[in-house]
């Protein structure tokens, strides 16, 4: 079973090389990149078919084994495709970025891959230390690639790794208290994870805590509050495809991916967990959407959207109902998919301005087009608009809500779908209506083609998967979350999907009909309909049209002085008594954790500081003061 | 393949577009008159509604040159079909009519969304400065009433009711499904919380239907119009028409959830038909004697004292009440 090490090995490969490529080549760098990507998909696509393992012992430590372990089934294989897929658009696009730029595009695209490898082994891992490996070597990456950005990127890329770090020392601290639990029961590869999902650990006592720490490794990864602000500090100064790739896509694909695996396989989880779960993503999904809706900046405004999305996927998966759990994985995709798009059309946006302040942009939808019809798609898309592919998965959420009666958060996740919905139409008018101001006029879509292929590709892929979201949950979601054939049938209200997820399904009190969704005929008579409208309507006037330029109190329309820039559109919002302050509150940073550890430990920093006097014999001193400490220490013991 | 025809004619006949249409223009005649009655005016004859979108079709079209000509062509279309869509699902599912369901009570809550949505964006893409203004508020509005909208439709699905010795709720978010639950049990808002949140969800209503007090994203005397301020011809009988779908099924959407629907049940449609006038004469006469609000205000409305009373609904319909 050799496949399973090519998704891995081949992208690994091809970075490793591409990262001793110099900064000048530029041709090289980019092609390395792509083919790396493309061999990853390539590599992803042929593993599809091949179900079981790989093994090669790899260590002992006294009577426990563990073996460099993969498998495949059916959550891993296409969610590697899928991480493939993304890798191979967002390589095109770098491709196309970097045309006539400086930079160094071979060690961007040489990142990218290492990250696309970790990625893969993650999701293809059959052992917890394996799947550690690859968590930090895309932590890793995502730290290079965010400190290489722009000179002042070093402050968010740190913040990025200090709280991403404690995610990974979490999954850590996990990783031994499962080791301890299944070793206790008598196993002898405490690690391996398909013997943890033969048994799954029921969550009482270290195995509740366990769950826990790889509950906060799967936050923190994939930015569900409180956890989640390296995402925005660091958004401001990092390359947009890496936006898109990393914080935008693949962590969320992967902090997801263990928590899907940890609430369904390896762990039972309890009411009490599975509440704390879904609260924090209802919380999560409010106050990420809430912060949005007042940002000025494009990839700020996009990056607590990267927030507030991971919300449903938690309340989702949070619900323990199959229903519930396959909207969280089917989100998890479609997410990848959208905020990919935006994340890559807010970058194709400053290469032509040169700015992502929304005070500063507008009227863009005529000279951007591309840009502008991808960014239209997958707006609609995150904001839930049927028929795209994030209603779909949000519907799924909706009705695992139902399932686990919770009529709060499900109020909270509608709600905030509506608040998406205003933070793009702000977005929206901002970039791509209203006046253009003047110096914008000559601002061109002049990358090269590969930024365009993977904008569209993407917006047509969220535009697919929403008019045909009956074959991603037969295929891939059903399966991912353990129902094997009969994932379609979620969205006609099969009851099959309204299971739980562990435990027997009691016989539901009534009998009554479920909720329903086609998402095909929706499509079919939404745009009947308006074709339809359209033919009556041009049976009158309609074809004859007259281009007249707006008036504006009875003045010819002037596009500096009459401007109204979206980001005035909410500042009511701000009025309102308590929520001003609340907004006023997060921004501030006083529930950032890495803020408030900050300001906890200055006086430790600060003691540490006086040590350093920068004086040799100092240093010295301190120096054998520690040999003193460790021969003492022997000589006692 | 049967399905589809069945369909195809529920969406574009009865209950939807011809329906729907010749329903909604009817009934925004009836408001055209109470509102003349209650002003001391004789108003329109019947078939003024009817022949003011006709008249609005045979006029010529101007695009303004900012902003984005197809979108402002093509959104007020695309309102019009999603309104006729969700007043299809309705009408289906409150008169109980044959051919399964296409879509829940979320689904509608997400199509009643796109006329406001097409009519946002409609007025963004059209350039103007006032057309944004009316934009805003419009979006302001929406995220105003949104939010004890969807708490008070949950009342609905939520609701503890003692059945057969037992107690239950519908727990389901199929239209069809919370209608039989309402045979079963009786209408939500024969409970105290049923009728606190039939009142919040009317109220709502009133609002999305963008009527005075809640008139502040058209305010054609502060932002002529707002949002539809440069449009003309066909396009504006879109939007007009599209009005008139939403008046003929926002009380639908309020009487399946809360009021046991328009068939069924004693009485049968003659008693539908009393509901619905209800809900509308109520609407009218509210229209009728209020001034319109600031948008702050509104804002603080909703999700003050709305929001609170749709709280509380829901907190009761949990104890069974």
């Amino acid at each position: 079973m050799v496949a399973l090490l090519l998704p891995i090995l081949l992208p690994a490969a091809l970075g490793l090389l591409a990262l001793f490529v110099p900064g000048r080549r530029h041709a090289t760098g980019t092609a390395l990149g792509v083919a790396g990507a493309l061999a990853q998909l390539a590599a992803g696509l042929a593993a599809l078919g091949v179900r079981g393992g790989f093994a090669r012992s790899w260590l002992a430590l006294g009577p426990l084994e563990i073996d460099f372990a993969l498998r495949n089934d059916g959550f891993s294989s296409w969610a590697v495709v899928l991480v493939g897929l993304l890798s191979v658009l967002a390589a095109l696009y770098s491709a196309g970025w970097w045309r006539g730029r400086g930079g160094a595009p071979g060690r961007h695209a040489a990142l990218l891959l290492l990250a696309a490898a970790g990625g893969a082994a993650v999701l293809l891992a059959d052992d917890l230390l394996v799947l550690i490996l690859g968590w930090e070597l895309v932590s890793l990456t995502l730290f290079l690639l965010a400190v290489s950005g722009r000179a002042e990127a070093g402050p968010g890329a740190a913040k990025a790794y200090v709280l991403l770090g404690l995610g990974d020392l979490a999954l850590m601290l996990g990783a031994v208290l499962v080791g301890l639990e299944r070793a206790a029961a008598g196993a002898v590869r405490p690690w391996s994870l398909s013997g943890l999902a033969e048994a799954p650990l029921a969550t009482s006592g270290a195995a509740a805590g366990a769950y826990f720490l790889l509950l906060i490794a799967a936050m923190a990864k994939a930015g569900a509050m409180p956890l989640h602000s390296w995402i925005p500090t660091m958004s401001t100064a990092t390359h947009a495809s890496v936006m898109a790739y990393l914080p935008g896509s693949l962590d969320k694909v992967l902090g997801i991916y263990l928590l899907v695996r940890a609430s369904t396989a390896w762990f039972a989880p309890d009411p009490t967990l599975r509440g704390v779960v879904m609260w924090i993503g209802a919380v999560t999904i409010l106050c990420g959407v809430t912060m949005a809706l007042v940002q000025h900046d494009l990839r700020r405004l996009l990056s607590f959207h990267a927030v507030s999305q991971v919300g449903y996927m938690l309340l989702g998966l949070g619900t323990g109902t199959l229903v519930g759990a396959m909207g969280a994985v089917f989100h998890m995709l479609n997410n990848a998919l959208y905020k990919s798009c935006l994340f890559l059309g807010a970058g194709s946006v400053e290469r032509e301005t040169g700015t992502v302040e929304l005070d500063r942009l507008g009227g863009l939808g005529r000279t951007m087009p591309v840009t502008f019809g991808c960014m239209l798609v997958a707006a609609l898309s995150i904001s839930g608009v049927p028929p795209f592919n994030g209603f779909a998965s949000k519907w799924l959420v909706y009705q695992g809500c139902v399932a686990a009666d919770e009529p709060l958060l499900l109020a909270a996740a509608l709600f905030g779908s509506v608040l998406t919905l205003a933070s793009f139409v702000k977005v929206l008018h901002s970039v791509f209506f209203g006046a253009r101001p003047a110096r914008l006029d000559e601002a061109r879509e002049s990358g090269g083609a590969g930024m365009s292929v993977a904008m569209v590709a993407l917006a047509a892929l969220c535009v697919g998967l929403g008019v045909v979201a009956g074959w991603p949950l037969e295929r891939f979601v059903g399966p991912a979350v353990g129902l094997p054939a009969g994932g379609g049938e979620a969205l006609a209200g099969a009851p099959a999907a309204w299971v739980p997820l562990h435990g027997d399904a009691g016989p539901p009190p009534l009998a009554l009909p479920r909720g329903t969704y086609s998402p095909a005929a929706v499509t079919g008579l939404l745009v009947l309909g308006s074709l339809l409208a359209l033919g009556v309507a041009s049976l009158g006037a309609m074809r004859t049209r007259r281009r007249r330029t707006v008036f504006v109190g009875g003045g010819a329309f002037d596009r500096e002085r009459h401007r109204f820039p979206g980001t005035e559109f909410y500042r009511t919002v701000r009025e309102v008594p308590l929520l001003g302050r609340a907004i006023a509150l997060g921004e501030s940073g006083r529930l950032d954790p890495y803020e408030l550890a900050a300001r906890a430990g200055a006086p430790v920093v600060g003691l540490l500081r006086r040590l350093h006097t920068g004086l040799l014999q100092d240093y010295l001193a301190w120096g054998l003061v520690g040999v003193a400490a460790v021969i003492l220490f022997f000589w006692w013991s | 393949m049967d399905r589809l025809g069945e369909w195809l004619f529920f969406y574009l006949v009865f209950p939807g577009a011809v329906f729907a249409v010749a329903l909604g223009l009817a009934l925004s005649w009836v408001d055209r008159k109470v509102t003349a009655l209650v002003q001391w005016r004789k108003g329109p004859p019947p078939a003024q509604p009817f022949w003011d979108v006709v008249k609005l079709l045979g006029k010529e079209v101007v695009v303004p040159e900012q902003g984005w000509a197809a979108g402002f062509l093509a959104l007020p279309f695309v309102a019009l079909a999603a309104s006729v869509l969700a007043a299809t699902l309705l009408w289906h599912a409150a008169l109980g009519l044959p051919g399964g369901e296409l879509g829940d009570l979320v689904v509608v809550f997400y199509l009643l969304a796109i006329p406001s949505a097409a009519v946002i964006l409609g007025g963004a893409a059209s350039g103007s400065p006032l057309g944004a203004v009316g934009a805003s508020r419009d979006m302001k509005l929406a995220l105003a009433y949104e939010l004890p909208l969807a708490i008070a439709l949950l009342v609905g699905v939520f609701q503890r009711r003692p059945l057969g010795g037992d107690e239950a709720s519908a727990a389901t978010l199929s239209l069809a499904g919370l209608l039989r639950f309402q045979e079963l049990a009786g209408a939500v808002v024969e409970r105290p919380s049923g009728l606190l949140a039939l009142l919040v969800a009317f109220v709502c209503c009133h609002a999305k239907l963008g009527f005075v007090p809640f008139d502040l994203a058209e305010a054609d005397t502060e932002i002529g119009e707002g949002a539809l301020l440069e449009y003309g011809g066909p396009p504006l009988a879109m939007f007009k028409l599209t009005q008139a779908v939403l008046l003929a099924t926002l009380p639908v959407l309020l009487v399946t959830v809360f009021w046991g629907g328009l068939g069924g049940a004693p009485g049968g449609l003659a008693a539908g038909a009393g509901k619905l006038v209800l809900l509308l004469v109520a609407m009218v006469l509210v229209k009728n004697t209020n001034p319109r609000v600031r948008i702050d205000q509104a804002l603080r409305f909703f999700w003050g004292p709305v929001t609170g009373v749709a709280l509380v609904a829901l907190a009761l319909a949990r104890m069974g009440w």
